[in-house]
């Protein structure tokens, strides 16, 4: 693919290479292709975010990483996610929950039900330290009172005796944010962490994983639809659309001098305090195309504004636009 | 970093142990206090019954018998001339044995199978549930003493036939249990930090299904009783001269219009039991909802 190209022109190997990935679901109507062939990099000490309207297919590429999809409905149909010279679509089920958890971690959307009503918030912080680092007892209290403390929940020795119906969602996801990061994993997946939370909290969420990355060379793919976020967090954007990837580039570059339309839309979408003052907001006309009737030609095509022939019959790849930055457009084909 | 930190005040008077709060939430609940208290009385009679019965339950007076209260005889004698009182405080034992052993042979078996079933799913879970559909079929009463007879008369003998009929109900709570729980964010959160089926099965499936199940056991022990009773009234189960609370209501309801205290006291001890336990099981339903816990919420 030729996401190849743009990825390695970073100097490190990439922690997590992910290569075509394809996910379907097997539903009463046929089989729906949720992620389609995707390919992207995830480097040591980088924040990338997944950015993409409701049902693009973010959340699950977070879980097909490390092979949560649900089976059936859902099937990896194919595709490499390479980690640590293993493709974690190979490896056994033994192999990956030694994977899960202890080297990738994963932060889920809603903290009021991702953590279990009948135990304490201490008792669930452990078992992540119990189950890959073999503490016990005076050890893992000890761990996960510093746990507790690294995110700011204070009286952590009193807190770990609460259940979690007595935190706030916030502390909750302070919590899962605890827990994904109690075995020092190489990579957190947080998919949408502060969506079910108030403005106010996000920022100190973000910031608690900003810190993750910066002080321990924690690579996180941050999932979300918060454009805002994307802008003050993210080193690099993958946008998806349909499944796919449209368009990857730094962050700044997004920002700055975006290629594809839908992305151009997504931008539009948002208020800017550095745009032109009196613009208009304006929204992206249509829906997406539906799964089980894929279009012929760019899935973006009907919602597009500047569409032409060739991208109702063919469906562009991403290419290379500039600097380490790709567009699947045929636009910049065109030049 | 981020110093507006927000706190939720920690609840004040929370209890150490999970268990303690949850003894507490029970008696908070009036109706499960009540019922408690019940079941305490029963247990110590029955514990203590040598001790506390004036008379040996076995001795007979047969030149008074059928004697109508009294003051040596408070309840009166039955038609072998057998103090009641002292026979109603042996058969608690009787009774209060079989509900708990069946009840909890029922529910071991039917929490086990409903395990299988709803994790496993698919053909396995057809299967079992087809099985258990088939016993439903079947009137527990009807079932319980073919078995019972087929097995022959006796107290394990009963209880026996009680558990292979009880774990129906418990495979299908447990089961559906199962089902729904794995489903919830926080399992798919226990296998992202890379937990066992097996343990995310004991430790975050099991917990949260326990509810319901502790709520059927203890109302199942007012069922078994009802059913042990039903099945001594018939002739089976308990054998003679053990006393037991259905044996007694099935002699005294020979002397129903002589002497309804014979048959009258035995019932109310039996209902007694069996509403005793389903007010436990009331409270528990309540108290082991841990939104509910706490807070003096369940009050009733």
């Amino acid at each position: 693919m030729s996401g190849l190209s743009s990825n390695s022109g970073i100097e490190s190997p990439a922690l997590l290479g992910v290569r075509n990935l394809t996910v379907d679901f097997c539903t009463d109507a046929g089989i729906v292709t949720a992620v389609d062939h995707i390919s992207f990099d995830l480097h040591a000490g980088e924040i990338v975010a997944l950015v993409g309207e409701s049902g693009c297919g973010k959340s699950t590429t977070a879980l097909a990483l490390l092979r949560l999809i649900a089976n059936p409905p859902g099937r990896i149909a194919s595709g490499e996610v390479r980690f640590r010279g293993k493709d974690l679509l190979q490896v056994s089920e033994a192999e990956i929950r030694q994977i899960r958890g202890n080297h990738i971690a994963m932060i889920f959307q809603d903290p009021m039900t991702s953590l279990n009503p009948v135990y304490t918030i201490g008792r669930q912080l452990g078992e992540p330290l119990e189950l890959h680092k073999g503490l016990h007892g005076g050890a893992r209290l000890e761990k996960s009172l510093a746990l507790l403390e690294s995110v700011n929940i204070p009286e952590p020795r009193q807190r770990r005796q609460c259940y979690p119906h007595q935190f706030s969602g916030g502390m909750q996801q302070r919590v899962m944010i605890a827990m994904g990061m109690s075995c020092d994993p190489d990579i957190i997946i947080a998919d949408e962490p502060t969506t079910a939370l108030d403005v106010t909290i996000q920022a100190q969420l973000l910031e608690l994983l900003q810190a993750q990355v910066a002080h321990h060379g924690t690579a996180l793919l941050l999932i979300t639809h918060n454009l805002g976020v994307v802008a003050r967090y993210a080193d690099r954007v993958n946008v998806m659309y349909f499944g796919r990837i449209v368009e990857s580039a730094s962050a700044d570059e997004i920002f700055a001098a975006p290629r594809h339309p839908y992305t151009v839309g997504l931008l539009r979408c948002v208020p800017r305090f550095d745009g032109p003052t009196g613009q208009m907001l304006r929204p992206i006309e249509g829906q997406p195309p539906d799964a089980l009737n894929p279009l012929r030609g760019c899935p973006f095509h009907p919602r597009c504004p500047v569409a032409f022939d060739l991208c109702r019959k063919e469906e562009p790849m991403l290419t290379q636009v500039g600097d380490n930055h790709e567009s699947a457009c045929w636009l910049n084909a065109r030049g | 970093m981020s110093e507006v930190v927000r706190v939720a005040p920690i609840p004040p008077g929370r209890s150490r142990s999970a268990r303690l709060a949850l003894l507490r939430a029970v008696f908070q609940h009036r109706l499960a206090s009540v019922g408690l208290g019940i079941i305490a009385v029963l247990c110590f009679i029955a514990v203590f019954a040598p001790l506390l019965a004036p008379y040996s339950p076995y001795d007979q007076d047969l030149y008074k018998v059928l004697a109508p209260p009294s003051a040596a005889h408070w309840l009166g004698t039955d038609n072998l001339g057998r103090d009641l009182f002292s026979r109603l405080l042996y058969g608690a034992r009787v009774s209060l044995f079989v509900g708990i052993v069946s009840s909890a042979l029922s529910a071991a078996l039917g929490v086990a199978i409903g395990l299988v079933a709803g994790f496993n799913g698919g053909v396995i879970d057809a299967i079992i549930m087809r099985v258990t559909d088939a016993f439903l079929c079947f009137p527990p009463l009807i079932f319980i003493l073919a078995m019972s007879a087929a097995l022959g008369p006796g107290l394990q003998n009963v209880m026996l036939s009680f558990a292979l009929f009880g774990w129906t109900g418990f495979a299908r709570i447990t089961r559906g249990q199962v089902l729904q729980i794995r489903e919830l964010p926080f399992i798919e959160a226990a296998r992202a930090i890379g937990m066992s089926p097996y343990w995310i099965m004991r430790r975050h499936i099991l917990p949260n299904a326990v509810a319901p199940i502790l709520v059927a056991i203890t109302i199942t022990v007012g069922t078994a009783i009802l059913i042990e009773t039903g099945v001594s009234f018939l002739g089976l189960g308990v054998q003679p001269p053990t006393a037991s609370w259905g044996k007694e209501l099935r002699i005294g309801f020979t002397y129903l219009e002589t002497a309804p205290l014979f048959s009258l006291a035995p019932g109310l001890m039996i209902s007694l039991a069996v509403v005793a336990f389903n007010f436990v099981g009331d409270g528990l339903r309540d108290a082991l909802d841990p939104r509910l816990r706490g807070a003096g919420l369940v009050r009733r």
